[in-house]
């Protein structure tokens, strides 16, 4: 096996791999990214077993890729970037051999002991027809609007990814990590009129966003019982479904409220940032929480008080119509929510201190925020 | 460190012979009589020597055997670890109903904050009465009491008329009172550096008065600068209530190896159940755990592992300490000598609310609930979690 691609090409595949190999692997071969050479170009793969990635380079066109000989070649991840990152932008020749891997360019060569291509995990990799079609920007609203809300922790098993929604052209996305929920609705062509409910690793999610660029007009999504793809012009993220029952959404996001509330959503957003300069370097519900004050014909009252720190008080224009009520929150996740929400209005309704709070900002996102107690 | 304040009053409350009087409380037939709390196995060591023990030159840490050379006709008795600590919980709850700053030294020791609660609650000196009446009226034990202006001297005051004592130090009594002590009883001075201040020929705390601050510091570095503000009798530190404190434990150490992995985790179950209890107790929730556990030659490990969000739930912890021995005693388990549970990261204040109820997690907040109660009422020897709770 033995190719010859200008450095720019092969530092762009690499970096969008990279993202899924692990940096400390159970074996040396994990950590590695696999490069196919065939007479169409190069395919690199990168796996940690849970999320895989793979990443075509053409050898039609203008890549200026040469492949010499086809075959299959096994190259430490970190340690052939780095090589790749000393050199000038100038053409690369890669070749393998019995458990070594060569690299040259008129700047240098390197001799690197890789693993045997045979030991590396086989990934399957689903057929491209079926599935249905998410338009690359709406694709990435959608994981954006989402993913900070699903649970990081792995342990919270089912509520680690991003569970997907797919009937008729509607397409859901939902996020949770049992303290809010963030939910976006798109559209989507599905020509077969397939569906799904799966939950996607969050991580899968975000690889491909990273990987998407602009000339890659729509992201197919093909689902199997225990398996999504995610495929665009050049990458396909593949990963295995989160196993487990999503909890009832529907159930927590509150309709028709008591309590509603219309703010502009960057004066929320600042009036929360300074009552939270308080919390800087704490931790904890404790350390982060702010008790908001709703009032027909006043503002909205924001105050934080931490002990030994001191306490703040700032008051946002607010429309609100119900019965006024003092209610806790995580300033955190609010701020969150604030942050992907897009229109200049956001509205906030709610029942009870002690039920949950919803925030939409009018364009297919809604925000559910459990409150904190407060005495 | 809390600054020097004008008329400071801090109490000292030291139980007396705290295990041998619960079970001369118990077992009234061991009244008067010398009694050793201790295992009499070989190596077994004196947990607690009554008064009447004392007299024979029987003192606790001893070993066992020691003991009783000393006073061949002592009863023995093997302690009943959860029968102090629930005395000890009840004398606790009597000294938090007279102030919130109650900083536990450990079972049978506390210190009160009690300045600027003169209006309050009267001078200190009759607050010191109140809770020593108090605790023997509701637990028909006795306890000495120092009142003092800081923490050190009030310990050396509870220490001076025991048993049943009660001391006032005032700022004018200081020279008297500390002049005379050896310096072992300074805070800080453990076997070697009494060793080396004997060796400079100093063996009262007056003759460290001798020394200049900066000698101090010379010979001993930080502890130094403490010694010459202790022998003063000045120490500033504060009164830490338990609520603040950063973590809260529970631990015992066995009279001999325990080779019965099962029998040690029995017995990190109830650490486990008693941290829990705390915890509640004071409405605060642990994010952190971790595991000390001695085995062999005193070798010591702790193993430590972190929960999505803090939780008083009995059960949540003990699912966690659970897996932390449990992958310990899997990687080759050893005699252990000592096991020990402490919960940290502790978070107090307001409480996340959950979009979807673990009906699991409210079926044990229930059930941590109906326990805490049973054990206020009848004391927590009543009733505990089974081997099969996990």
């Amino acid at each position: 096996m033995k190719f010859t691609c200008p450095r720019t090409h092969l530092v762009e595949a690499l970096a969008a791999v990279s993202g899924v190999v692990p940096t400390r692997g159970i074996k040396e071969v994990f950590e590695s990214v696999r490069i196919e050479a065939s007479p169409e170009g190069l395919t690199f793969l990168g796996t940690d077993l849970e999320v895989s990635l793979r990443f075509s380079i053409p050898a039609k066109g203008t890549t200026g890729l040469e492949v010499a000989e086809s075959g299959v070649l096994l190259a430490p991840a970190r340690r052939l970037t780095a090589i790749l990152h000393e050199l000038p932008d100038e053409p690369v020749t890669m070749s393998w051999n019995k458990g070594t891997c060569t690299v040259k360019s008129p700047s240098g060569s390197w001799r690197i002991t890789a693993g045997d291509p045979a030991d590396f995990p086989a990934i399957d990799v689903p057929a491209a027809a079926e599935g249905i079609e998410v338009e690359r920007e709406v694709l990435k609203d959608l994981v954006l609007r989402t993913s900070f809300a699903a649970a990081r922790e792995k342990m919270r098993y089912a509520l680690n990814g991003i569970l997907l929604l797919a009937r008729g052209t509607e397409l859901q996305a939902v996020a949770t990590d049992g303290r809010r929920l963030s939910h976006m609705q798109a559209s989507c062509r599905n020509p077969r009129g397939e569906q799904h409910r799966a939950i996607v690793p969050t991580r899968a999610m975000t690889q491909l966003v990273r990987v998407l660029r602009d000339d890659d007009e729509v992201v197919r999504l093909s689902f199997t019982e225990s398996s999504v793809a995610a495929s665009t012009g050049r990458a396909v993220v593949m990963a295995r479904l989160v196993e487990g029952t999503f909890p009832n959404f529907e159930e927590v996001i509150p309709v028709n409220c008591e309590k509603k509330a219309r703010i502009s959503r960057l004066e929320l957003e600042a009036g929360l940032r300074r009552a939270a300069v308080l919390f800087a370097s704490r931790e904890g519900v404790s350390g982060n929480s702010v008790r908001l004050k709703f009032e027909e014909g006043e503002d909205l009252v924001v105050t934080a008080s931490v002990a030994d720190v001191g306490e703040a008080r700032v008051a946002i224009p607010c429309e609100f119509k119900g019965k006024g009520e003092e209610v806790g929150y995580n300033a955190t996740f609010v701020l969150e929510a604030l942050a992907v929400a897009k229109e200049e209005t956001v509205s906030f309704e709610f029942n009870s201190r002690q039920s949950p709070g919803k925030l939409s900002d009018g364009s297919h996102f809604t925000y559910v925020v459990m409150p904190v107690s407060i005495d | 460190m809390a600054q020097r304040v004008e008329g400071r009053r801090v109490l000292h409350v030291d139980m007396d012979a705290f295990y041998a009087s619960v079970e001369m409380l118990d077992f009234p037939e061991l009244r008067g009589k010398p009694l050793l709390v201790g295992s009499d196995r070989p190596r077994g060591v004196v947990a607690a020597a009554s008064y009447e023990a004392r007299k024979f030159g029987c003192r606790s840490a001893q070993p066992m055997a020691v003991a009783k050379r000393h006073c061949p006709s002592a009863v023995v008795v093997f302690p009943r670890m959860a029968r102090y600590q629930e005395m000890s919980e009840r004398v606790f709850a009597i000294l938090e109903s007279f102030s919130p700053l109650v900083e536990p030294l450990s079972i049978d020791e506390a210190f009160l904050e009690l300045t600027g609660t003169e209006r309050l609650l009267g001078p200190a000196p009759e607050v010191a009465r109140a809770i020593k009446d108090r605790v023997r009226g509701e637990t028909g034990l006795t306890a000495s009491v120092g009142v003092a202006p800081n923490k050190f001297l009030a310990k050396i005051a509870s220490d001076l008329e025991k048993p049943d004592g009660l001391v006032v130090v005032e700022e004018g009594d200081v020279d008297r009172v500390l002049l005379p002590l050896p310096v072992e009883r300074l805070w800080g001075v453990g076997p070697k550096t009494a060793a080396r201040l004997h060796e400079m020929g100093f063996h009262r705390v007056g003759d460290l008065r001798a020394l200049d601050e900066a000698r101090l510091r010379e010979r001993f570095g930080e502890a130094g600068a403490h010694f010459f503000l202790l022998c003063r009798g000045r120490d500033e530190r504060p009164v830490v209530p338990v609520g603040e404190a950063k973590s809260l434990g529970s631990e015992n150490t066995f009279e001999e190896d325990v080779e019965d992995p099962a029998e040690v985790r029995a017995v990190l179950l109830e650490h486990v159940e008693t941290v829990a209890r705390r915890l509640r107790r004071h409405g605060l929730r642990a994010r952190g755990v971790s595991l000390k556990i001695r085995y062999g030659k005193f070798e010591t490990i702790t193993r430590a592992a972190t929960l999505p969000e803090g939780t008083d739930v009995t059960a949540a912890l003990w699912k966690c300490a659970a897996s932390i021995f449990d992958r310990w005693a899997g990687e080759g388990f050893r005699p252990v000598r000592l096991i020990g549970m402490t919960a940290g990261h502790i978070e107090t204040g307001p409480r996340q609310g959950s979009l979807f109820p673990d009906t699991e997690e409210r079926r044990q907040k229930r059930l941590d609930e109906a326990l805490d109660e049973i054990q206020a009422r009848f004391g927590t020897r009543t009733i505990h979690r089974g081997p099969g709770s996990d």
